[in-house]
């Protein structure tokens, strides 16, 4: 992934979070899944954010492929709170935010 | 013509709902997925009305040689799923004719590259009233698919490539 589609899979997340009519747990997966999943830890993060993703993507999942190691996402939103799920969503959501400062200070 | 598949299994035909609409958040084509499942609980805003879905629905179900009950998904919710094909092998259509339509089904999964070993696997899920949700493309889509599935609670989650070997499975619990 480029750093413009790094931006844009956050974008993606984070509109799944707002516009998704689930519960947060179910939303939190949707985004995860089908959007943050997909950002793999060689893919070009800010150094800004790179520790927040890591910690982020280790929370909701640390599945490895070819499968026997780990535990999905599924998983782990089953076996936290909805308060520990709100915090994760809440992490996106400023990841986001600071991956488009990065962009716009790179811009300017 | 798609050179590989990816086959999740899942509790239930309304999990396997919700894995497809994940699979469509990530723009994954809706004309190439099938839920199939034995459920004789329908999942909400399920209508069995083909003339409901748009044509890649019969599309999808004819390419895969399936000529049984499909099902398109509509409704305020399930909106966004409209399009998928979805086989439903019991309820309506139980008896003789579920028995023609699962037949037919398994026997069209050779042309998703499924062993015929992995067939006999599906045929007990699906009699569990397990769902199936197959996702077909290339094999980047299907790598694509696998990555995003592996997220999910599936029961199992394979890999298949259309010159008939079978790839590894990589859930199963």
């Amino acid at each position: 992934m480029t750093p413009l589609e790094v931006r844009e899979t956050f974008r993606k997340a984070v509109q799944i979070l707002v516009d998704e009519n689930e519960k947060i747990k179910e939303r939190l997966l949707i985004a995860y899944a089908s959007q943050l999943s997909l950002v793999r830890p060689t893919d070009p993060l800010p150094a800004e954010v790179a520790d927040e993703f890591r910690w982020l993507r280790y929370a909701l999942s640390d599945a490895e492929m070819p499968y026997g190691y780990g535990e999905r996402a599924a998983k782990k939103l089953h076996d936290m709170s909805d308060e520990e799920a709100s915090e994760l969503a809440r992490t996106i959501f400023s990841i986001f935010l600071q991956l488009r400062e990065v962009e716009q200070a790179a811009a300017d | 013509m798609a050179e590989a598949c990816v086959v999740g299994v899942y509790k239930s035909l309304a999990e396997g709902q919700a894995a497809a609409h994940i699979l469509q958040r990530a723009e994954f084509p809706r004309g190439q997925m099938m839920l199939v499942g034995t459920s004789t609980e329908r999942p909400a805003h399920m209508v069995e009305d083909l003339s409901m879905g748009d044509d890649s629905v019969k599309d999808a179900a004819w390419g895969a040689g399936v000529g049984g009950v499909l099902g398109a998904l509509t409704g305020a919710t399930a909106g966004a799923l409209s399009g998928i094909a979805v086989l439903l092998v019991a309820g309506p259509a139980a008896g003789v004719l579920a028995g023609a339509v699962l037949g037919a089904f398994l026997g069209s999964l050779a042309g998703w590259g499924v062993h015929k070993s992995r067939v006999a696997h599906y045929e007990k899920y699906l009699k569990s009233g397990n769902a199936l949700l197959i996702a077909e493309g290339n094999p980047e889509e299907v790598a694509h698919v696998e990555r995003i599935l592996k997220e999910t609670d599936t029961v199992a989650l394979d890999v298949h490539v259309l010159d008939g070997s079978e790839a590894r499975e990589i859930v199963e619990s």
